[in-house]
């Protein structure tokens, strides 16, 4: 009947405190855990768009420099069909005409030089790695010390030394080809037949196949960008596990081992878009360009009036976008997230590459 | 004596209890309610600088957060798109150093439980 009840509420609040105490870590650690994933999902994007801007660059310079070359080849056409090759007046009995060898030559000297400057430009160094760089060090301007990678895969990609090459020099920034342009002039088939200079059959050109300018292998959107973004909790704050012999500290006071568990991930995919480097080898086998033979694959270009059309596919106006967000899919192996690729272009990149 | 001590008067203990904890729970909320602006206000910010810098303001709407957006010369934004181009004019493409930010400040209204708390975010596209 007169048994103690005193101290009764304070075990009651002296519970209700530990709980709701607990309950506040609980919510500041979703807090910390919200704002970490968006600031590393932020990190990853920016990152990827970055290196997809970077690579915009890269792309619309590649476009004007083949929009150089392809002026070249243009010249070399026109000033065949223009002048004297292509419209004799006399009739020398040489195989090939004199003046339009020496008109192709220079054409071909003159497209080769542009076309280094293509290969450097679109080189590895100047491409692909310029561009991890910029990613690498937006991510770093976003999150102080956060750790990505880039991803590659086997080919044409944006980070592609697979497959294809220029010329071959590898890698590329993307799979391109260089087309060859077939050179035709007048070879006069009405020479009379005599000094040993009959053409038999008579052939009414001769043909010189000159390499100029680029095209795409195919017409697949192949240029992109993979970033990944990671990183440990920053600070201390309510993890009871933090250590400081080395390991950072895991969300929700985990084990806190500093490994992949503790780790917040994020993925982002950007790309270069909305640009033409040129015509595509596909396109150009279809053969026919607003009615004109496009040349390519054995076809010669047989006209300059082939160039006006194919002129509107070197478009120097790449731009960046991102290309998706997606999920870490935690089945994949590490550092692989091919299913991430595979969902968001349907390829199977098996083993990427990383950086 | 017996009697007048088992009869004390206790009833209120009870109230007593209750407004405490009351008092405490009421506290507990009031945090958590604040820990929960300050993790919006966070997010709202960093989303906001983020879109402020892959696409300008365009898109952002009302005064939560204001977005201060910064551009170089060398990164031209096409507002009719809402993205960046790269530098191109009549087939001259140059390949240059980049730069391009964005800056969002969340303020909390004045009717927030705990006065006002502002976050600013950055948010940099940067290539050297």
């Amino acid at each position: 009947m007169l048994r103690k009840r005193s101290g009764q509420s304070a075990i009651l609040i002296a519970l209700s405190l530990f709980s709701m105490v607990i309950f506040v870590a609980f919510v500041t650690n979703i807090g910390i855990l919200v704002n970490d994933k968006i600031r590393v999902q932020s990190a990853a994007d920016l990152g990827a768009y970055s290196a997809a801007y970077r690579e915009a660059q890269v792309m619309n310079r590649l476009a004007a420099i083949n929009h150089d070359i392809f002026k070249e080849a243009e010249l070399c056409r026109q000033l065949l069909e223009g002048g004297e090759p292509w419209k004799p007046t006399t009739c020398d009995c040489l195989p090939m005409h004199p003046l339009a060898e020496e008109i192709i030559a220079g054409c071909a000297v003159a497209m080769e030089a542009i076309a280094s400057e293509f290969q450097a430009v679109a080189s590895y160094g100047a491409s692909v790695s310029n561009a991890i760089n910029a990613g690498r060090f937006t991510m770093e301007e976003n999150i102080e010390g956060v750790s990505s990678e880039f991803f590659e895969g086997y080919s044409a990609s944006a980070t592609s030394p697979g497959a294809y090459t220029v010329d071959g020099v590898v890698p590329a920034i993307a799979d391109f080809s260089r087309l060859i342009t077939n050179y035709n002039y007048w070879v006069s088939p009405f020479c009379p037949c005599f000094g040993g200079c009959c053409y038999n059959p008579p052939v009414p050109s001769q043909v010189i196949p000159v390499p100029s300018y680029y095209v795409k292998s195919d017409r697949n959107p192949d240029v992109w960008v993979m970033a990944e973004a990671s990183g440990t909790m920053e600070g201390t704050y309510l993890d009871i596990a933090y250590s400081q012999s080395g390991n950072d500290g895991g969300y929700f006071g985990s084990s806190s081992d500093g490994g992949e568990s503790d780790r917040m991930v994020a993925l982002s995919v950007a790309k270069p878009f909305d640009g033409s480097v040129g015509p595509t080898v596909v396109f150009m086998a279809d053969g026919f360009i607003g009615g004109v033979a496009a040349g390519n694959l054995g076809l010669p270009v047989e006209r300059s009036s082939a160039f006006l059309p194919l002129e509107n596919y070197i478009q120097p106006t790449y731009r960046a976008r991102l290309a998706g967000v997606h999920e870490w899919d935690g089945s994949a192996s590490l550092h692989t997230p091919s299913s991430t690729i595979t969902q968001a272009y349907g390829i199977d990149y098996a083993n990427l590459i990383s950086h | 004596m017996r009697t007048l001590l088992a009869t004390r008067r206790r009833s209120g203990q009870a109230a007593v209890e209750t407004m405490l904890l009351a008092f405490l729970v009421m506290l507990i909320l009031m945090s958590l309610v604040h820990l929960f602006t300050v993790t919006w206000a966070s997010e709202n910010a960093h989303i906001r600088a983020r879109e402020g810098v892959m696409h300008g303001t365009g898109y952002l709407v009302g005064d939560r957060a204001d977005v201060a957006y910064t551009t170089v010369i060398s990164a031209p934004f096409d507002s009719m798109t809402g993205n960046y181009t790269a530098l191109c004019q009549d087939y001259v493409c140059p390949i240059t150093p980049y730069r391009f930010s964005a800056i969002a400040t969340d303020t909390t209204p004045s009717h927030d439980l705990f006065g006002s708390q502002s976050i600013t975010v950055q948010a940099v596209i940067a290539g050297n």
